[in-house]
């Protein structure tokens, strides 16, 4: 075949970065789409890497876990933590069953028991008599989204964070070109989307820095960075992946295709506890299994179980967060007096006529719908998705002729610095804020290291995050980090995302101590800071002079004259004579 | 003699209790302090009403707008005289013989914020008062090396592009270290006691020499509210008579020590008016025919038994601990007020972050005369609420909540005695 077919991969998370990867290692033009920044959505989920001993009515997935929790382990070891996990349950069946199906899929375990156990996992139930122990293995699916794209890019894919597929064209049954926006800061107030002076690449030091302490604003505004102005393109792929999970029915719908498959809602909770040595599983009698596991410093809480979404959308309800916490705490009982403090939700679409857990399935359109060129994948896990892309790379290589071998479980993954260059940072200045242990060096080179400025993606980078809304109180002053650098509306719009993306992690966790602090945070943004006025960033002329606030300021006192200046006694009551002087 | 028991000892429980007292000299007031340095989280300003439904920016004169809110708010239970009585009674509270440490007319001032927003406020101390945006003069605002809370060029290029003069900005290091962060308080201690820095100067003459160089013209400067707690006063004026400029703080989020100024100023008044203030947490109510008897009190060493005539449930909103959320509705717990929640949690909150909630608008129902009521009519005839714990309304959206606990607790407090 005299050319190289070129291969559109819609979706940034382990799963696209990992078919990105794969087809770029066997040769195939590629390049990746995503919303978002990379990686970026990945984090709602739980972040385990099973070792398949979960899975003991299945042999054949048992083997098939176990299989990748291997390979993962030899190419992507700098982004695992080999914690190993314990598989509890109140019921000795229960435990004996785990223990001889993994036995049967050839997954190396032990049954562990008494003192040897409360050792390996203090905070267990005294409930718990013994526990099955397998390799299951902590990932931080950020780092490894990462990773993977830039072993893509190693090997050719081009990388395209913040670009929305806008249209899909099909032409006698056959897809044609696909429109792309790229848009780092949708929504962005009008002023802030210029375009930029230093040839449009965000992070490249221009003008002079370490000048912030003499900018006068009026200069400041003229030479600080704005978001890089939409645009939009069209390119014309051979061949298109579906890869962005709870919503690829959006993406094909762009085709006038419908998937008609479920959506379904994964919780993970984060609680404010100290964290577990191991992954803890607990298989209640009803035979469901949640999982209490670390995660960056503290507990995460999730289900393998997938519920599907009803009218109000995505979010957790506070029943789930319930539910999940009780469940939990049978388990580990000390999480029962600990604060959740956010509850994240990742989307999924499910198999037809499977759980969705780690099935998965690949809709090809052509052989479908009759429309050729695109390929939608539905399901996979953070376990299998190295598998799952290799599933996609082969049919997509048959497709076209291409025999190559698959050799994502070969070639090792690249190590990344998540905050780029500038990793080695030694800071005198203090921590930007009280919940987040950073300094203002280190978000200044998290900021840098984002194609786009966000919150989020930079705090991903720190290897931290924020828990609850009151911890998120703070959030002005780490979007504050990017001034002067970045024009004033840039932290406006940075601090808004934030806040809005943040805000749907608390919704379902509003009780207690937590709806107390967070009722406070809302009292704050709104009342000590007018944050929620749209006067504040209004009008922004282009010389940074005087525009029209919009108020009229002579209505309004100016703190000179004042009622007791012109009270005549001090004890008298008059009804209105000295307010309105 | 009446006896009067004051639940809760923020804003409202305050003038509740000041109130009370001034109409009946007689009476003997008690006020529950809950948890008083909840104060840390008050601007320190009182915000009387900044914004009502019917009107774009915010509101010039609150009195002349409370007709836009709705009949069950609780300014229009109370009426436009008492409400101006009651503010004309918080400016008593404020003032001193020589000087009052508040200022305000009866029209709104718009006040910067740490985002480089503006905010209407109605009464500021007189720590905000030079640094108005509503009084057009240039300002310059100095930011502290080791304070992210402000960055000051950020809010000057903010305000700069907004207001109608020049905001300029510089940072500079606070003369002397410390190893608490936020160092808000250490700050303010080191001004108070004008410790001398590590070269043998004062240090509210080194600051002010820190400051002076990135000065221009401008007439007013501002600070983060890091000027002393006890001395602030004498600090504002020397650091005035150094920079020849006016001086004012610019509040933050929290820790605010406007607010713990605010409170310092209150419970003088407290005790000069012989009110007694123990710190207490409710723990159980006794009534009779539908009047309370008694509450019993945790302090921190005893459970006791208070009696009175009159309460005051003024323990404030969700923010402030007075009503609390369980994961099905939010109660009242210190005397078991109904609270009608949504049938569902997530009916609680919105999508929007800073949009207009009902946990923002959470709280007790009352009658014309601030009685919790339940449907079949008040939950107790000798009670009376006051200030946040009231709901049906956001009083932080209006930015009135301050304003409302000053009203609301005036009223209270003189119906408290008056029975």
């Amino acid at each position: 075949m005299g050319y190289t077919p070129h291969v559109l991969v819609i979706g940034g998370g382990v799963l696209g970065t990992g078919v990105a990867r794969d087809l770029a290692i066997r040769g195939l033009d590629v390049t990746l789409v995503t919303e978002r920044g990379l990686g970026t959505g990945t984090t709602r989920g739980l972040g385990v890497i099973e070792s398949g001993a979960r899975h003991s009515s299945d042999e054949t997935l048992a083997k098939r876990l176990h299989s990748e929790r291997q390979k993962l382990g030899q190419i992507a070891g700098d982004c695992i933590e080999n914690t190993g996990g314990l598989m509890v349950s109140d019921s000795p069946a229960q435990g004996e069953t785990l223990r001889k199906a993994a036995d049967s899929a050839s997954i190396p375990t032990d049954t562990i028991e008494g003192d040897d156990l409360r050792e390996r996992e203090p905070g267990l139930s005294d409930d718990v008599g013994r526990a099955v122990s397998a390799p299951d293995a902590v990932v931080d699916p950020f780092t490894l989204t990462l990773a993977t794209a830039s072993s893509a890019r190693e090997y050719g894919a081009t990388i395209r964070p913040h670009t929305t597929v806008t249209g899909i064209g099909v032409e006698e049954g056959t897809l044609d070109t696909v429109s792309l926006r790229h848009d780092p800061a949708p929504g962005a107030h009008p002023a802030a989307v210029q375009p930029v002076t230093d040839g449009g690449k965000p992070g490249v030091p221009g003008g002079e820095p370490d000048d912030a302490d003499r900018t006068m604003p009026g200069e400041a505004a003229e030479e600080a960075k704005q978001f890089t102005a939409p645009s939009t393109d069209e390119i014309d792929p051979d061949y298109v992946v579906n890869a962005v999970g709870g919503r690829a029915d959006e993406v094909a719908s762009l085709a006038g295709l419908e998937l008609g498959r479920q959506t379904v809602v994964e919780s993970t909770l984060l609680v404010d506890a100290n964290p577990p040595d191991t992954v803890v599983t607990y298989r209640s009698s009803d035979g469901e299994d949640t999982v209490v596991m670390p995660r960056r410093g503290r507990t995460a809480i999730g289900t393998m179980r997938k519920t599907v979404t009803d009218d109000d959308g995505a979010a957790a309800s506070i029943t789930d967060v319930r539910e999940l916490e009780d469940r939990a705490s049978e388990a580990v009982p000390a999480l029962q007096n600990e604060e959740t403090l956010r509850a994240d939700s990742a989307l999924s679409l499910q198999c037809s006529g499977g759980e969705a857990g780690h099935d998965h399935e690949l809709l090809d359109h052509g052989d479908r719908d009759g429309c050729w060129g695109m390929t939608t994948i539905v399901g996979g896990s953070l376990t299998t998705h190295r598998y799952v892309a290799e599933q996609v790379a082969d049919d997509v290589c048959a497709k076209f002729g291409i025999r190559r071998e698959c050799q994502t479980d070969e070639i090792p993954l690249p190590t990344v610095e998540p905050l780029g260059a500038a990793s080695d940072i030694t800071d005198e200045r203090p921590v930007v804020c009280d919940s987040l242990p950073v300094t203002q060096a280190e978000l200044e080179a998290a900021f840098e290291a984002c194609e786009s400025p966000a919150i989020e993606e930079a705090t991903l980078r720190l290897g931290t995050e924020f828990g609850s809304w009151g911890e998120s109180q703070c959030a002005y002053r780490v979007a504050s980090a990017l001034y002067p650098e970045y024009d004033e509306s840039v932290v406006a719009t940075v601090l808004q995302a934030f806040l809005d993306e943040h805000w749907e992690t608390q919704r379902p966790v509003l009780r207690g101590e937590t709806l107390e602090s967070a009722t406070r945070t809302y009292r704050s943004y709104v009342e000590t800071m007018a944050l929620g006025d749209e006067a504040i960033h209004g009008e922004d002329s282009q010389d940074g002079e005087a525009a029209d606030p919009g108020i009229d300021l002579d209505s309004f006192a100016d703190g000179r004259e004042t009622a007791n200046r012109t009270r005549p006694l001090a004890c008298e009551r008059p009804t209105g004579g000295e307010l309105s002087r | 003699m009446s006896r009067v028991v004051i639940v809760g000892a923020g804003i409202g429980g305050c003038i509740a209790a000041l109130a009370a007292k001034d109409a009946d000299p007689s009476a003997d007031v008690h006020v529950l302090a809950v948890s008083p340095e909840r104060y840390r989280h008050e601007p320190g300003t009182i915000d009387v009403l900044g914004y009502v439904p019917d009107q774009q920016g915010p509101v010039a004169r609150p009195a002349a707008r409370i007709d836009s809110l709705p009949a069950d708010h609780p300014y229009n239970l109370v009426g436009e005289d008492d409400l101006t009585r009651a503010l004309a009674y918080l400016d008593d509270v404020f003032a001193d013989s020589d000087r009052s440490t508040y200022r305000g007319t009866d029209r709104n001032a718009l006040a910067p914020t740490v985002t480089g927003g503006v905010r209407p406020t109605y009464r500021y101390p007189v720590t905000v008062a030079a640094g108005l945006v509503s009084s057009q003069r240039p300002m310059h605002l100095v930011g502290l090396d080791c304070l992210t809370h402000i960055d000051a060029d950020l809010v000057a290029d903010r305000l700069d592009s907004v207001a109608p003069f020049d905001v300029t900005a510089s940072t500079v290091e606070f003369p002397i270290d410390a190893t608490e962060t936020p160092p808000f308080e250490a700050f303010a201690r080191a001004l108070d006691e004008n410790n001398e820095t590590s070269d043998g100067r004062p240090v509210r003459e080194a600051l002010a020499r820190a400051v002076r160089p990135a000065l221009d013209i401008e007439s007013r400067v501002g600070f983060p509210p890091v000027l002393g707690v006890t001395q602030h006063d004498e600090i504002r004026r020397e650091l005035e008579s150094q920079l020849q400029a006016a001086v004012f703080e610019l509040p933050v989020g929290e820790p605010n020590l406007p607010g713990i100024r605010l409170r310092e100023r209150l419970f003088d008044r407290l005790d000069e008016a012989g009110i007694e203030l123990t710190r207490a947490t409710v723990t159980e109510v006794s009534s009779t025919g539908g009047s309370i008897q008694s509450v019993n009190v945790a302090t921190e060493t005893e459970q006791r038994s208070i009696e009175g005539d009159n309460f005051v449930l003024a323990t404030g909103g969700v923010a402030s601990g007075g009503l609390v959320g369980t994961e099905t509705e939010v109660v009242e717990p210190a005397f078991d007020c109904p609270v009608e929640s949504p049938e569902k949690h997530s009916e609680w909150s919105i999508s929007a972050p800073l949009g207009d909630h009902w946990f923002a608008r959470a709280g007790v129902d009352v009658t014309s005369e601030l009685k919790p009521t339940s449907r079949n009519g008040p939950v107790f005839e000798n009670l009376v609420a006051v200030g946040g714990v009231i709901g049906g309304h956001n009083f932080v959206e209006e930015r009135s909540r301050s304003g409302v606990a000053v009203v609301t607790g005036y009223e209270a407090g003189r119906s408290a005695v008056d029975w």
